[in-house]
């Protein structure tokens, strides 16, 4: 189930009117979180209900096993049953082919033919989130950062909390649990700022939406202009953000509405003056909980090691978003940039540069962050190495192909597109308080984007991150 | 470190959690939801109240009934397919081609446009049941094959229309059923159907942004070759009030779909038709509409998409279910300005071929037929109504009246 659609609309009046006024006790609401979550999961696929649950009961007993266990050793067992569990579901259903393939193609460069059927399973819809949201419970227990909770309901229904199910953001165990076991009333103003995060991230996706068929003919085309190329990889920068942070945006202010905070995901992304402050405004919870499960796991900055283990981390993230080359290229692409940012940081002519607050300086380094984000994208968009090469060519003028006759428009819109999400953001971030409390702006306000988003459409909707 | 709180820590797992300030925040918060939704699809559905959509299209199913039951003792003839169709047989004139010669046929011009063959399977359908439930039957189908609604580009252009037209043209049992396969789907069309007019979202952006996607600039010729035609429009209905049905939208049962009986137009009003139809045939205009057909339909190169060629197919199974006689036709083309490289007549012979092989149904093309000239086509597709119609109709009728006889 999709949150811009009028299923969603049909299914949340049901699930508000009924957790409002007539669930009005807390273990009837947990039940009642936990059906209309599994109910929403089910929307999309009903058959991998039980793969969730299992994920969540294995989690919650391992957790339990962790707490109890009697030495080191015993813990060390748990977790790893954890970690197994978690990561085996993710190599069943998403790595499997890829990594066959893989071997198969690399056995092929050497002369040598193997035989592989393709699984072709299927992809459980959020199952790159709930299985790092599960696991990150057993790991903080494991550290000794939360106690093991008692009560299964409870658990499987912060894992299968429908706002952030299938999309994340990837909620910890220690933010959302204690949330349901206390069951928050939402405040007037609590429920106008959901609104109006759910209203501007429907705004951002209906964007998203519409900029697909610059995206499609600049990436699916035979081949395009600089201009047409340039209008592709920013009209795809800027489809993926409207349609996450978007997605995001719904995600908390849904929960909000309902009484619940879910934090932030996003934080104007393409703002950022370097690589490094790049990961600290996009997806934050992918980024913090690889920073703290595996960064940190793998030794952080404290050993000798720092770079190699960003560059670890960078290409497991990059294979988190799909099991393809063209990812794990992504996140050796961003993990490159982040190790030659520290690197360069630390050199002595380049520190004042780094460091300076100068409005020039500034621009400079956001110009630098922007473009070499944009070149990740081509990767991450491209369906081969050969597509990327070609619309980085074509980026850069290496190519001579004539651009269409309304090839300007569609940059120009592209770039407004970028900008006026961008310029929201900012203005929610800013100034969301002194929007909700002036009634004659806030109402206006929703409504006009409301409608705006219910008169335009593109012919798909689906979410980009739900195949992840 | 937050601490551990276990189902124990809790009194009464049943403590009523709402307050009164609760209850009414969520009462305000549903309120408000729900305020907005009414002024919201309310708007949505003032602003869009006379949008056109599938218009004809409605009205042919409504009458389907009425095409089953009525003339019992004539013989029946259906003549299905675009706005090729549409604009190009006159069911009166046909009507009467058989009358003059001691036999009773009634005829029906099926021809809906902006529908590929996708879409058009949603008509078909309802032809079949409709018939079936009435246990009767057509005596002869023409179905038109129009090969550029058929082709990847008009593929593309129906993605935008898809929802509508299947929110629109299906049955509510139809719909239903497509909820209890995919709810999602489902409620949308549902939503399409009851509560957006027959408008979607995505038809709306396609008719205000991407219309024009694609086609040549609108220069100064284009509006110097188009000037003064509404002002002939005008004096056309003018001079001929009766012409109420010229688009085709409201089915009137002397027309039978038709466009207008041309013997009940004073003789001025016959003048301003001719004037208004030849105002389209020039150069500049032709040239445009060519480009628009190229773009949107791929006229010229017919790189054709397999799945709307199945969508036909499934159609000539439909109406081969309820006819006695049926064949595939296609239509008059502007040899002017639609010129086929042997390569592509090559490939819609070809096309032509399965079609037969997979149903069993003859294909019968008019394309290049003698009597039909460039000077006959409105534009670069569409017969004109001024005087291609009339010769269409007689070519037609002369062609299938051993099938009636």
């Amino acid at each position: 189930m999709l949150f811009n659609t009028p299923l969603f609309f049909l299914f949340f009046t049901c699930f508000f009117t009924l957790y409002s006024f007539v669930f009005l006790k807390r273990y009837p609401r947990l039940l009642l979180i936990l059906v209309g979550s599994l109910i929403f999961y089910a929307g999309w696929n009903f058959r991998f209900i039980p793969l969730l649950v299992f994920s969540g009961v294995i989690d919650y007993f391992v957790a339990l096993g962790i707490q109890n266990a009697v030495n080191q050793k015993r813990k060390k067992l748990y977790l790893a049953v954890s970690i197994a569990t978690n990561l085996g579901i993710l190599a069943i259903f998403k790595y499997s082919d890829f990594a066959m393939q893989s071997v198969v193609d690399l056995v092929s460069l050497f002369g040598y033919e193997m035989n592989w059927t393709v699984l072709n399973y299927v992809l459980p819809v959020g199952i790159s989130f709930y299985t790092f949201q599960s696991m990150s419970y057993t790991i903080d227990v494991y550290r000794g950062e939360m106690q093991a909770r008692k009560g299964l309901l409870t658990f499987i229904s912060a894992l299968a909390f429908f706002p952030q199910l299938v999309a994340g953001p990837i909620l910890r165990a220690r933010h959302i649990l204690p949330q349901l076991e206390l069951m928050p009333s939402p405040t007037w103003l609590g429920a106008k700022h959901g609104a109006l995060l759910f209203t501007i991230g429907l705004f951002k996706k209906t964007l998203a939406d519409l900029l697909a068929a610059n995206v499609s003919y600049a990436y699916d085309g035979a081949g395009v202009s600089m201009l047409e190329a340039w209008t592709g990889v920013l009209a795809f920068a800027a489809q993926i953000y409207g349609d996450f942070s978007g997605y995001t945006d719904m995600a908390i202010g849904t929960g909000m509405i309902l009484g619940f905070k879910i934090p932030l995901n996003f934080r104007l992304p393409y703002f950022a003056t370097s690589p490094v402050d790049f990961w600290r405004r996009w997806h934050i919870s992918l980024s913090s909980w690889l920073r703290d499960y595996l960064y940190i796991s793998l030794g952080g900055n404290r050993n000798n090691h720092r770079y190699r283990n960003i560059m670890i981390t960078m290409l497991l993230g990059g294979l988190w978003h799909g099991a393809a080359w063209t990812f794990v290229v992504w996140g050796f692409f961003h993990g490159l940039i982040i190790v030659a940012t520290h690197y360069l940081a630390a050199l002595k002519p380049i520190i004042k540069f780094s460091r300076s607050e100068f409005i020039g300086a500034r621009l400079l380094k956001w110009a630098m962050t922007f473009y070499l984000v944009l070149i990740g994208w081509v990767f991450f968009r491209a369906q081969d190495f050969g597509d990327a090469t070609s619309m980085l060519m074509s980026m850069h003028g290496l190519t001579d192909f004539a651009g269409a006759s309304q090839a300007g428009l569609a940059f120009g819109l592209t770039v407004l597109a970028l900008a006026v999400m961008h310029v929201f953001d900012w203005v929610i971030l800013k100034f969301s308080s002194g929007i909700e409390k002036r009634v004659w702006l806030f109402w206006p306000l929703i409504f006009i984007f409301q409608f705006v988003c219910f008169m335009f459409g593109a012919p798909s909707d689906a979410f980009i991150y739900f195949q992840f | 470190m937050p601490s551990s709180i276990s189902n124990s820590e809790f009194e009464n797992q049943y403590q009523t959690l709402d307050s009164g300030s609760e209850l009414k925040v969520r009462g305000k918060t549903f309120l408000a939801g729900l305020l907005m939704f009414v002024v919201v699809t309310g708007l949505y559905s003032y602003l869009t109240r006379f949008a056109p959509i599938n218009d004809r299209a409605l009205a042919l199913i409504q009458q389907l009934p009425n095409v089953a039951s009525a003339y019992p003792e004539h013989k029946k003839v259906m003549v299905f397919g675009t706005s090729m169709v549409q604009a190009g047989f006159e069911p009166y004139q046909f009507d009467t081609y058989f009358e003059q010669r001691d036999m009773d046929v009634v005829s029906y011009n099926y021809g809906v446009g902006n529908l590929n063959p996708e879409f058009q399977q949603y008509l078909t359908a309802h032809i079949r049941r409709e018939m079936q439930a009435a246990d009767a039957s057509l005596d002869l189908v023409l179905l038109e094959f129009n090969p550029f609604q058929t082709t990847k580009a008009r593929e593309v252009i129906g993605a935008y229309t898809r929802d509508q037209n299947e929110a629109e043209l299906r049955t509510v049992r139809e719909l239903w059923e497509t909820t209890l396969e995919d709810p999602d789907r489902g409620i949308r069309l549902f939503n399409i159907r009851y509560l957006r007019n027959g408008l979607s979202a995505e038809l709306l952006t396609s008719a205000l942004f991407l219309l024009n996607a694609g086609l040549p600039e609108v220069n100064d010729a284009y509006r110097e070759a188009s000037l003064n035609r509404s002002e002939m429009a005008s004096a056309f209905f003018e001079s001929a009030p009766m012409a109420r049905n010229f688009f085709g939208a409201v089915w009137h049962e002397d027309l039978r779909g038709g466009r207008i009986d041309k013997r009940v137009l004073p003789d001025e009003a016959l003048d301003a038709l001719q004037l208004w139809a030849d105002s389209f045939r020039n150069e500049t205009l032709m040239e445009f509409d060519l480009q628009r057909r190229v773009v949107q339909g791929d006229i010229l190169e017919l790189d054709f998409a397999d799945h709307l060629v199945k969508a036909f197919i499934n159609m000539v199974r439909d109406l081969d279910a309820v006819s006695d006689n049926m064949e595939v036709i296609l239509l008059p083309r502007n040899t002017d300005w639609v010129d086929y490289t042997p390569e592509v007549q090559a490939r819609l012979d070809a096309l032509m071929q399965r079609i037969t092989d997979e149903t069993g149904v003859a294909v019968r093309n008019f394309q290049t037929h003698p009597e039909i000239g460039p000077e006959m086509f409105v534009d670069t597709t569409h017969l004109s109504f001024a005087n291609g119609i009339d010769t269409f109709t007689r070519v037609l009728a002369e062609s299938y009246e051993p099938v009636l006889r």
